[in-house]
């Protein structure tokens, strides 16, 4: 989809929203619940990490964070694909509509992992 | 080719629209700041109702004090696309709403909830991390969170639903006469404290006090501009509020919080207090296993930094031991890809911190309701057991919340014993004349009920006379101990809770000028402050020489915390005693002035002229007790009935 009608879905999406008039909900949260959106990319990022590439691993993973961390990342497809693996086997711990933690275990080791999005349903890894 | 182009767009815009709605939970505005603002509600009345000294009692939680006024019903971005209706809530449910509506709209709040001690970015206190993402969306208003809540500068006088909005509305409820009108008012001031609350919840959530800019579950964000989330907001789960509500706050911070006379001074060391002392997930630095700069680009702050943290290795976790006495997970820097990597707050370090936050909230909540509470005082002034005839008043303290007078007008329950009577209240007095069947009927007291509120008079009693001793020695110079005693006489006028009395005798051989004027506090239980003036004369005069000898004496006595001088009851009478030991404390003024006129006479025996003597000091002998320390130096006691 071009640039152009990117534009104008987004702008079809706020006059949709604006007549919605974003009416959220007040239910008891789901905190041990994968919204839709975010199993969708734990499937697509196992994807991507397990073909083992260091610079597709960053390109997922938020900006702020890919700045600080890209240097204790080693170019080491084996590794990156285990950490894929692990996602695809992973253990919720929370989630909210912007963020959730996860656990996972890699070579009998347990870690923490993050997935976040910015508010645009675009999520992406946070930390590992 | 066209008809595909519009179907994509379509459905682009709907998928995009969806995620508009999506629910959001976390240190939120529908389920953290509701949470944090009634567990806030549920201490304060626990405070005010069990005391036994507070003359308030709240029902903010009374289905009988619903109050019908504007919420906010339909969410939105922006004001043109947030949509308020009205509801009747109880005072709580209002404070719990402004909990949920200080985030209404979502992008302006969004960017003005955040307030940096320190203004490391150019002195600046509002946000302005990412500000060359989100700006393009949303101008920088340029306003910090606290100018915002309190509304007290010209920028954050925008808002209305501030601080200084809520007690213009409860200065206006007070003095209301419509009782429609006063219900929206109250429902109002109710729903800005609400208000000022999710403020206070935001100063003690470090990504808003350490500008770190936040993304918010805000669809018009275009994708990361305002930063990925912070994982205390995210992971914050709002059942930790019930957990940890019941914890000690930080020592020092509650001294400051204790001393506050200002809602801003809390709001302050509130901020101060989280950005020293906790890192935002994107403001962490110091040296950890290299050095660690924050992620979000800006300047490091101060403190904390990694290298004074108490690092456990077994656990990869860094740990600050509070004045709390808690030891707090600051945050852990396990990485996969290297032993130990950049460090990160994860669900187990954001509940731990919340441990440490929470019970600080809870602390400042309720010092801000005193603070918020328009300082009423209802007293019955007189009581004519005669005539019927009683007569009370409504005033207000001044304070620095509310430096103006607040004047009541409305219904003021007046109680005999178990009899209620309805007595109106125009422009702050009251009149009423009660049945002679019942003038006799114990206790009497007096109660304004406004929204939630109850002040309460102190029982009226009539302590219709009074009498004073000092016994001490006045000075070094003085072998014997000297006594005052003073002694009314005729019912006391009260003036409220003060009064004055002036005695002058005049007889052939002496003069003596006498007086008293006492201050009590408003609920009757302490002396404040005590004021005794005494002239004694001999006269003599011989020979056309004046030989009278003098005293005089002035005393001020002041205790407006009730520390010392409380008022004791015993049978029928009250009174307040003071050992030497605790004068000192108390005496604000001590002048005395002793002057002994004799005779020179010659030796004929003629009065050639006079020797005068004169002895004067400003305080008094602390080192000589009359009684040894076994018996009280001072006594004021009050006598019921004439």
């Amino acid at each position: 989809m071009g640039n152009k009608h990117w534009l104008v879905s987004i702008a079809v999406a706020v006059l949709v929203f604006l007549a919605c008039g974003g009416e959220k909900s007040t239910e008891p949260d789901g905190s041990q619940t994968e919204p839709p959106e975010l199993k969708a990319f734990t499937s697509y990022a196992t994807e991507v990490l397990l073909g083992g590439d260091k610079d597709s691993m960053l390109a997922i993973t938020d900006e702020e964070y890919a700045s600080v961390i890209h240097q204790d990342v080693p170019d080491d497809s084996v590794a990156i694909a285990k950490l894929g693996r692990a996602i695809a086997s992973r253990k919720l711990l929370y989630a909210t509509s912007l963020y959730a933690e996860y656990e996972v275990t890699i070579d009998g080791v347990k870690y923490t992992v993050a997935f976040a999005q910015g508010g645009d349903g675009e999520w992406k890894l946070l930390r590992y | 080719m066209r008809a595909r182009a519009i179907t994509t767009i379509l459905i682009s815009a709907v998928c995009i629209a969806s995620l508009f709605t999506s629910a959001s939970l976390a240190y939120d505005n529908v389920k953290a700041h509701p949470a944090l603002n009634s567990a806030a509600v549920d201490a304060i009345e626990k405070m005010f109702n069990e005391s036994a000294t507070r003359l308030e009692r709240l029902s903010l939680s009374d289905n009988l004090e619903k109050l019908k006024g504007p919420a906010v019903t339909n969410p939105g971005f922006f004001e043109g696309t947030t949509g308020e209706s009205e509801k009747r809530f109880t005072p709580k449910e209002w404070i719990v709403h402004g909990g949920f509506s200080a985030d209404e709209p979502e992008v302006p709040a969004a960017v003005r909830h955040f307030y940096d001690p320190l203004g490391l970015k150019d002195g600046k206190k509002y946000l302005t991390n990412r500000g060359t993402y989100w700006e393009g969306l949303y101008p920088n208003p340029g306003i910090d969170a606290i100018e915002w809540a309190l509304g007290d500068t010209p920028k954050g006088s925008a808002n209305k639903w501030s601080a200084a909005k809520g007690k213009e509305y409860f200065v206006k409820a007070f003095a209301e006469k419509d009782e429609v009108k006063r219900e929206e008012l109250l429902a109002k001031a109710w729903r800005c404290l609400g208000e000022v609350l999710h403020n206070t919840g935001d100063m003690l959530c470090p990504p808003h006090v350490r500008n770190d800019s936040h993304a918010a579950p805000l669809g018009l964000s275009g994708g990361w501009l305002l930063g990925s989330p912070d994982p205390y907001e995210e992971l914050f789960n709002p059942s930790w509020v019930k957990e940890f509500a019941g914890g000690a706050p930080d020592p020092n911070l509650a001294g400051i919080i204790r001393n506050s006379t200002t809602i801003r001074q809390i709001n302050e060391a509130l901020a101060n207090f989280t950005n020293a002392n906790f890192f935002s997930h994107q403001t962490i630095s110091g040296m950890g296993v290299y050095e660690i700069k924050p992620a979000n680009g800006e300047s490091a702050y101060p403190s904390p930094k990694l290298e004074n943290l108490e690092y456990v290795d077994e656990e990869f976790t860094y740990y600050k031991a509070f004045p709390s006495g808690r030891r707090i997970k600051m945050c852990k820097d396990r990485g996969y890809f290297r032993f130990r990597g950049y460090p990160y707050i994860d669900l187990d370090c954001a509940r731990s911190q919340a441990s440490e936050l929470v019970p600080n909230f809870i602390y400042a909540a309720k010092k801000i309701f005193e603070l918020f509470l328009p300082p009423i005082e209802v007293q019955i002034t007189s009581f004519d057991p005669e005539t019927g005839e009683l007569e009370g008043k409504v005033s207000s303290r001044k304070t620095d919340e509310y430096p103006d007078e607040i004047v009541y007008n409305g219904k003021i329950d007046v109680w005999f014993g178990n009899k209620l009577f309805k007595a109106d209240c125009e422009d702050g007095e009251f009149t009423i004349i009660i049945p002679q069947a019942d003038r006799n009927k114990k206790p009497i007291h007096a109660v304004l009920s406004i929204g939630g509120i109850s002040y309460t008079s102190s029982d009226y009693e009539a302590l219709d006379r009074v009498t004073l001793q000092l016994v001490c020695y006045p000075t070094q110079e003085l072998s014997m101990p000297q006594g005052i005693s003073f002694i009314s006489e005729g019912v006391i006028k009260w003036q409220g809770n003060s009064f004055t009395i002036e005695k002058e005798t005049d007889r052939e051989y002496s003069y003596e000028y006498q007086r008293l004027e006492v201050t009590l506090s408003a609920d009757r239980k302490y002396a404040k402050s005590i004021d005794y003036s005494d002239v004694f004369v001999l006269k003599w005069e011989e020979a056309g020489y004046n030989l009278n000898s003098e005293r005089h004496l002035d005393l001020h006595l002041d205790d407006q915390d009730g520390k010392v001088m409380k008022l004791k009851t015993s049978g029928s009478t009250k009174y307040v005693e003071i050992y030497l030991k605790d004068l000192r404390g108390v005496i604000t003024e001590f002048n005395f002035i002793d002057i002994t006129r004799n005779p020179i006479r010659n030796d004929h025996g003629t009065i050639i002229g006079v020797d005068e003597q004169r002895i004067e000091s400003r305080e008094i002998d602390y080192s000589r007790d009359p009684y040894g320390g076994q018996s009280p130096v001072f006594r004021l006691t009050f006598y019921y009935g004439s």
